[in-house]
């Protein structure tokens, strides 16, 4: 009965939209930031989700499980300029650059997330659950 | 998350089948030596073990949530492997008390 491998997956999945969540909320707050601390306004960042290998379970000589994890890159999609003169920011032409960040879209991720999160709290629902009924069989 | 931090040899599963797969010739010497017995002992010790185990790292997860380390779902996957294990145990040691009784009732 190893449910803990099972675990491991599904932890590390809801570990990775977590990570995911919290991108999202980095580039809500930042959506309308023009000047951050590298100078330049704030540029949106986006999750990789990829695959890796707990060393621990190959020691243990067992099919190791693909675990996910999350890395955050940075969106290359250029950055929008808006015709702003009284900005503190505005450039002589009056255009300052803002940063690449769409609200609706984050949106979308946000829900994606927590979707993806349910979906696997629901899977450690089910590996508890095949768990307990297998104890059940000796009742 | 430390599910992984239990050392791996306390995840190797423990040899409960071990004992009870071994022909029936060995159970002619139970009296004498106890190697069934003391099998059967181990593997529930081991079992505890693992239980006890898993019940310190949850409580360990739960102490680094509340210290702001951890996560949510790192604590409560922690509790519920730890909670299956102690089932695990209950299990174990429900079967063998009815094994016990049942042959208390026996009559003589």
């Amino acid at each position: 009965m190893d449910i803990g491998t099972l675990l491991q997956i599904s932890g590390s999945a809801l570990g990775a939209q977590k990570r995911r969540l919290e991108v999202v909320a980095e580039n809500l707050a930042g959506a309308e930031v023009t000047h951050t601390a590298d100078g330049g306004p704030y540029r949106r960042k986006d999750v990789v989700f990829k695959t890796f290998h707990d060393h621990l379970n190959d020691a243990r000589g067992e099919r190791a499980p693909d675990l996910v994890k999350a890395e955050v890159a940075l969106d290359p999609r250029p950055l929008p300029l808006v015709h702003d003169p009284g900005h503190p920011d505005a450039d002589a032409d009056g255009n300052v650059r803002m940063p690449n960040v769409n609200v609706t879209e984050e949106m979308m991720n946000m829900i994606s997330a927590s979707r993806s999160y349910e979906a696997n709290v629901k899977a450690v629902g089910a590996a508890k659950q095949m768990a307990r009924a297998a104890l059940r069989i000796g009742e | 998350m430390d599910i992984k931090s239990i050392p791996p040899q306390m995840l190797v599963p423990k040899p409960i089948g071990e004992p009870v797969g071994t022909p029936l010739a060995d159970l002619s010497n139970v009296g004498s030596t106890g190697d069934v017995g003391t099998s059967f002992a181990d593997a529930l010790k081991g079992a505890v073990e693992d239980a006890n185990a898993k019940s310190v790292e949850a409580e360990h997860q739960v102490q680094r949530l509340v210290v702001g380390e951890g996560s949510v779902h790192q604590a409560m996957i922690a509790m519920q492997d730890a909670s299956v294990a102690m089932e695990m145990v209950l299990a174990v040691r429900n079967k063998a008390l009815e094994a016990y009784h049942e042959i208390m009732r026996m009559p003589v």
